[in-house]
């Protein structure tokens, strides 16, 4: 089985799905025709072969009629002389009639005779052989042959053994007469006396073997066919190649012919074997038999072949046009699948597959250009936030960098150097300096929570110092979180936001608390402030609303939540809770990144 | 694509139609092969003896047997020569498949046999050998055989002190001469100097019948003859009749006529060879097709003799030899 598979696999093995189904399609149907011309062709030839089987037993018998309606009249014939006072009178014992009546009686039965043979000329003679020694021969020309004596002939000697029954001899010359000499089928029958039983002689009626000859010779089973006699012993009486057969060139199935009881049997192989047809005869022991070859038969067997070789053909071709149709028609849908597919991984997404079937290859395309719909998609989402990743971190860069809040401090640490406050100068400048060192950062995105606290506690140092009694801040970070990461600059925009919009307006003193915990798998970061709030109308607008002047509050912090939900995604960003006259609270919601 | 599918089930459609096409020419040359024409030429084409009816009657069944036309053709007589040349000739321009050949000559035929194998046509040689090597098969009775069965009986029946004699028929025919060796063989093995001659007769009764007057005038104790074909037989037996010598003088003959039985039945010839010229014919036919249909034939084929005396002529198979059923 495996190597059946394998040569299978070898086989139909095709690049091209067409091929595959063509020839698959071709193999079966090229398989199922033969089996049913083969089928069919071999039930036709056994219709044929029945049939003319049926007609050379009907032909043989025919035979055997016609020979019977010949020995009949030759028995008929017997009968007759049987009961022929005149016969009885030429051969009785009795020396009473005179040379001249007996004479006359010979005459009278001669004439008789010759009336026969005149009408029926397939007899060729009728003798009689008195016990007497008078042996009459109807034509007067004839004289008995000297060298042959009839005693010793087979069918003399048959007629006596047979006691009155007729006896029918196979064919032989008969050399009774002289100087003739004629191949006869004789029948015999001893003439018997009425009263004491006693022997007055043999009848000999001889019959034309032209006839028997004639009758088979013009019988045709085909071209090779023939129809042999044998008789009752085994003794050839007709045989087309009876000489060859004498000679051992040829032999015939005699003994079979003899032995079997059926009226058929077949003999030999391949182009030789035939058909023999056996009828025996009821009143001469004869054995017509028929022997017709099968191959001849059926005689247009070849034509046949022909007939069912071409129509075989003409079904092959149409059945291999329509499945190269049907395979074209299932495989040019893949096809132009596959071109658009190639287009596809060339960069070409501007293609759509338009196809008009609603098999399963239409969902095909209709999924395949859904899914060209949406990679098309994706992609411009991809380069979109790309773009504004790098636009935020730009503003994040320039909030770091605000020249404002640059020479704010700067003024302040002029000022404080001018009243000779060193300490806080020294604070003021080495946060200044930290806060820039962390906001560098190696270049780097994403950074630790910790440096982020160092960086937001440096900035709040500073505004500390320089709202000084007017701003106090608390960082509470848990220690467990400070080695997660985070985006850079993340806190630095609220609690700017917080100052500038929430406590400078106020007339106490502001409170910043910066708080970092882990909830579940989540960070969250807490700026929170006791500045003057702010109103919901304003709440809902601070993330939302474009028209917010760059300076106004805002813009840094939506900048943070874009950058968060770039980053991390949309569950993640900045939720505002504030009241007025009481303060806001930032939430930050981070991921927990290692 | 569409072009080259197009192609396809074209060239596939041209293939199947010519594949169809050469099994339908194959087909019908097969048929053809059927119908082929084997012409015979014969020894006595106008007037066949007995003999030459037989071997027709072979041919025929044959002829039937393997489905093939045959013609016959021949010379008015077996002396001619000339004739048989012309006739072959004739056979050889309307190119048939295969000639059956009774030659009438040893020698003569020799180029003409030539022009035939150059036109490609098998030649079968039946009865009498031409001196070629051309033809496929050369199917005959084996004459010298033949004439050791006649040699050896005539030894047999013929007392020891008496002379013997030989009527052969054609000088140079070559189943004459064969058959004269093989009579001769047995003849000098036993009869050593008995011998008085061979004396030929032109395959003519009436010169056999003169040959054995004179013989037996000069050589009246002759106590035996043997004579190589029909009309030898017949000549010599009315001679040895007309003289009273029928029956005491030996015959054997050759082959079988309607007299040659009555003189068989009388005592008059003691013994006949017979040939096989139904075998002959029905073996030509069947060669001549065989070679036609490229097989391999054997060189030679015997097809045997009979030698027939009065006590063996009414068996079943002599009497189908003796007495040839040939259709009138």
């Amino acid at each position: 089985m495996n190597w059946l598979k394998r040569i299978f696999g070898k086989c139909f093995k095709f690049k091209r799905i067409q091929y595959s189904i063509a020839v698959g399609f071709s193999v079966v149907i090229l398989f199922t025709i033969s089996i049913i011309a083969i089928v069919s062709y071999s039930l036709s030839i056994d219709a044929v072969k029945n049939n003319s089987k049926e007609y050379t037993y009907q032909l043989v018998q025919q035979i055997n009629t016609s020979i019977e309606s010949y020995i009949n009249y030759m028995e008929n014939i017997s009968q007759m002389v049987l009961y022929n006072s005149d016969v009885r009178k030429y051969l009785s014992n009795q020396t009473n009639y005179s040379i001249k009546e007996m004479e006359e009686t010979e005459k009278k039965i001669s004439d008789q005779f010759i009336s026969i043979l005149n009408v029926r000329k397939d007899i060729s003679n009728i003798i009689i052989f008195g016990s007497n020694g008078r042996v009459l021969l109807p034509y007067k020309n004839d004289k008995l042959n000297l060298y042959t004596i009839p005693k010793k002939q087979n069918w003399y000697k048959k007629a006596i053994a047979a006691k009155g029954k007729a006896v029918v001899s196979s064919s032989h010359v008969e050399d009774i007469i002289d100087n003739d000499y004629r191949w006869v089928v004789s029948l015999s029958c001893e003439l018997t006396d009425k009263d004491s039983n006693g022997n007055l002689g043999v009848l000999l009626v001889d019959l034309n073997y032209s006839v028997i000859n004639n009758i088979c010779n013009n019988v045709k089973l085909g071209n090779k066919g023939y129809i042999f006699i044998v008789d009752g012993e085994g003794n050839l009486v007709y045989h087309p190649q009876q000489q060859l057969i004498y000679s051992n060139l040829k032999s015939e199935m005699i003994d079979q012919v003899l032995r079997t009881k059926s009226n058929y049997f077949v003999t030999g192989m391949g182009k030789d074997s035939r058909i023999y047809t056996i009828k025996e005869s009821m009143d001469t022991g004869w054995k017509i038999v028929g022997v017709s070859y099968i191959d001849e038969l059926v005689s247009n067997k070849s034509q046949m072949q022909m007939y069912y070789f071409l129509l075989g053909i003409g079904f092959l071709i149409l059945a291999i046009v329509f499945s190269l149709m049907i395979s074209s028609r299932i495989s040019r849908p893949i096809k132009k699948l596959e071109a658009s597919m190639k287009e596809v991984e060339k960069g070409n997404f501007d293609i759509k597959v338009y196809t008009e079937s609603v098999n399963e290859i239409g969902e095909l395309s209709k999924a395949f250009n859904i899914m060209i719909v949406k990679i098309k998609e994706l992609m411009r989402q991809n380069i979109k936030e790309q773009e504004l990743k790098r636009k935020s971190e730009l503003k994040s860069l320039q909030a770091q960098i605000n020249p404002h809040f640059l020479y704010n401090t700067l003024d302040s640490i002029i000022w404080m150097a001018e009243s000779k406050k060193n300490e806080e100068v020294v604070l003021m400048a080495s946060s200044l300096a930290k806060l820039f060192r962390s906001s560098i950062s190696k270049g780097q995105d994403i950074i630790t929570i910790e440096s982020e606290i160092e960086h937001i506690k440096s900035y709040l140092t500073i505004q500390e110092m320089r709202y000084k009694d007017k701003l106090i801040f608390e960082v509470d970070v848990e220690e467990e979180i400070k080695n997660k990461k985070t985006i850079k600059i993340l806190l630095q925009p609220l609690v700017e936001n917080s100052i500038y919009h929430g406590i400078k307006n106020k007339e106490e003193v502001g409170h910043i608390k910066i708080i970092g915990k882990r909830i579940d798998d989540k960070i969250l970061f807490q700026v929170v402030d006791n500045g003057i709030g702010m109103t919901p109308e304003k709440l809902k607008s601070i993330l939302t609303d474009e028209n917010i002047s760059p300076r106004g509050m805002g813009i840094g912090v939506r900048n943070v939540n874009e950058r968060i939900i770039l980053y991390f995604g949309t569950e993640y960003g900045l939720k505002f809770e504030s009241e007025p006259e009481v303060g806001t609270t930032v939430n930050v919601w981070l991921p927990v990144i290692d | 694509m569409r072009i080259l599918r197009g192609a396809l089930i074209i060239s596939v459609t041209v293939l199947f139609v010519l594949s169809a096409l050469l099994c339908y020419k194959y087909l019908a040359q097969k048929d053809m092969k059927q119908s082929g024409r084997i012409v015979v030429v014969l020894k006595d084409y106008k007037n066949p003896s007995e003999f030459w009816k037989v071997v027709k009657a072979g041919i025929d069944t044959a002829a039937k047997e393997y489905n093939v036309k045959v013609e016959y053709t021949g010379a008015d007589s077996e002396s001619n020569i000339e004739g048989q040349i012309k006739i072959l000739n004739e056979v050889c321009e309307s190119k048939p498949e295969a000639i059956i050949l009774a030659a009438s000559d040893y020698c003569l035929l020799v180029p003409m046999l030539e022009r035939i194998d150059k036109a490609g046509i098998r030649v079968i040689n039946i009865d009498s050998r031409v001196n070629s090597n051309i033809p496929k098969c050369f199917i005959s009775t084996d004459n010298l055989d033949a004439g050791r069965k006649a040699g050896k009986k005539l030894s047999d029946i013929v007392d020891m002190n008496s002379k013997l004699a030989i009527i052969s028929y054609v000088k140079g025919s070559t189943t004459a001469i064969e058959r004269e060796h093989g009579v001769l063989e047995y003849l000098n093995r036993y009869r050593q100097g008995k011998v008085v001659g061979t004396f030929f007769c032109d395959n003519n009764q009436s010169m056999a019948y003169k040959i054995v007057m004179n013989l037996m005038s000069e050589h009246p104790d002759i106590g035996g003859i043997a004579c190589l074909n029909e009309n030898s037989t017949v000549g010599a037996t009315k001679a040895l009749t007309d003289l009273g010598l029928g029956g005491k003088v030996k015959l054997v003959g050759f082959d079988s006529s309607f007299d040659e039985i009555k003189y068989l039945e009388k005592g008059l010839i003691q013994a006949t060879v017979v040939q096989k010229p139904f075998n002959m014919g029905y073996l030509g036919l069947k060669t001549a097709v065989q070679s036609r249909n490229g097989n391999n034939v054997v060189k030679r084929i015997d097809t045997g003799s009979v030698l027939v005396t009065k006590d063996t002529m009414h068996t079943e198979e002599n009497q189908k030899l003796l007495f040839p059923f040939v259709e009138k």
